[in-house]
């Protein structure tokens, strides 16, 4: 709720201004202009704050339960299977970055405007520039 | 205000000696056509007029007054600009026109009737662009159309003729971001015009362009203001821009913000770029330069207190 309330105040107000001289009245003003210039704020924090759930979700099963798997961590480390603790450990962060790296092409799916036109960027951009350089491309005669 | 007869022989007098004082030519001097325009100017309809507009606002010094004593009227499909030094409470002046600030004393009418709040009959185009990132640029200009009820076949096919008058038709269901800044100016001035407003209010809309798109965009603006019913307001700090663009001309003064002059520009139309050197153009822009940059006494120049970091004998002047 907080995070959403403070999404709303960073909405640009000359955007709301500029929705008022055409004409807008105040419940189109939400529908039309507040939720869509908030909603991919909200979608962003809505990542993160899932980046913590899944966290505190891992801290939880190592206290509490019976199953999952902190639990089959747990009870691999007992009968001194090292390797598997270490597939389980890496298991977590791998579930962690996939759903985020998910979420994240789910949301340039929904909102298109964000995408930067044909512009080298994202998470690989260094190592496609890297590439670009170690490997140049045949110039035409 | 007196309109002297402008001869073929003034012209040429005052030519030649421009280049050595510009402020030999009178910038009241009207040719006979240019007085007949403004003749047939007075006798259309007032649109906008402005009564003892005033309006300050609470400090902890005291009273703070932005500007008072701004009355004016405009008539239909006359081109203002207003020009003035940063502080003398233009944009306020244009804002409370618009309905998005409170005058403190007296009124605004459109047409004859008050204005309270912002409204479909006055479209604005802000020097920030404020098109709305989520939406193509069909869809921006289609949103003033919505929000008046027309139903979203009208809506598109209007808004498909809006961007073909500004020339972007082929950038329909391109976003913002993706256009330059020219472009997104050119989609905010159809955005503001397809909701069909009484006036349309620029503040300086092309503040934020280089020189040479903000000269494509001013003559532009020209051509399409010829071809719709619009009235318009258009703040500027750039006094070539105020006196190639305009009708009259509101110049604004600072402590307290004000109307000094209302200039009728002498300048004839239709206009073009290379009117930006003729007489006319260079007293009324003369006139402006005055107004706003007072003569300041020689040596009273402001010197900044400056240690020299270069050897003794490098000068440069």
């Amino acid at each position: 709720m907080l995070v959403i309330a403070n999404s709303v105040r960073k909405v640009d107000p000359a955007l709301v201004e500029a929705a008022q001289t055409l004409g807008t009245s105040s419940r189109n003003l939400v529908r039309r202009v507040i939720i869509p210039a908030t909603i991919t704020d909200i979608y962003t924090d809505l990542r993160i704050l899932l980046g913590w759930a899944w966290t505190y979700l891992i801290v939880a099963e190592v206290v509490g339960t019976m199953s999952g798997i902190t639990y089959f961590i747990n009870q691999q480390a007992r009968y001194r299977n090292f390797d598997n603790v270490y597939a389980a450990i890496a298991m977590i962060g791998i579930i962690g970055f996939a759903t985020d790296l998910f979420l994240a092409w789910l949301g340039r799916m929904l909102f298109p405007w964000k995408r930067r036109a044909r512009k080298s960027s994202g998470m690989f951009a260094w190592l496609r520039n890297v590439l670009a350089k170690a490997m140049p491309a045949p110039s035409t005669p | 205000m007196v309109a002297q007869c402008f001869s073929e022989s003034d012209a040429s007098a005052e030519h030649t000696m421009m280049h050595y004082n510009p402020a030999i030519a009178d910038y009241r001097a009207q040719a006979p056509e240019v007085q007949a325009r403004f003749e047939r100017i007075r006798q259309r309809p007032v649109i906008l007029s402005v009564r003892d507009l005033q309006k300050c606002y609470a400090t902890d010094e005291g009273t703070h007054v932005v500007f008072e004593n701004v009355s004016l009227d405009i008539h239909r499909r006359e081109f203002i600009t207003v020009i003035g030094p940063s502080g003398c409470g233009k944009s306020t002046f244009l804002r409370i026109i618009a309905g998005l600030d409170d005058a403190t004393s007296g009124e605004v009418l459109l047409d004859g009737k008050p204005v309270s709040g912002p409204g479909p009959d006055r479209g604005m185009v802000f020097q920030g662009y404020t098109l709305f990132p989520w939406l193509t640029v069909r869809r921006n200009v289609m949103f003033g159309l919505e929000m008046a009820g027309k139903g979203a076949s009208t809506a598109e096919s209007e808004a498909r003729e809006w961007l073909a008058m500004v020339g972007l038709e082929k950038f329909e269901n391109a976003y913002p971001h993706e256009l330059s800044g020219g472009m997104k100016q050119r989609v905010a001035i159809a955005r503001a015009l397809a909701a069909e407003p009484r006036i349309l209010i620029m503040d300086e809309p092309f503040g934020a362009l280089d020189a040479i798109t903000r000269c494509k965009m001013q003559s532009h603006l020209l051509q399409i203001w010829k071809k719709v019913d619009v009235t318009i307001l258009f703040i500027t700090h750039d006094l070539d821009e105020a006196v190639y663009l305009s009708d009259r001309i509101l110049v604004m003064g600072t402590n307290p913000g004000r109307v000094v002059e209302f200039i009728e520009n002498r300048v004839q139309r239709p206009r073009s770029v290379q009117q930006i050197l003729s007489p006319e153009f260079l007293a009324v822009k003369h006139r402006l330069d005055e107004l706003i940059h007072p003569v300041i006494a020689i040596g009273d120049e402001e010197k900044l207190p400056m240690v020299k970091m270069t050897a003794a004998n490098d000068e440069i002047e």
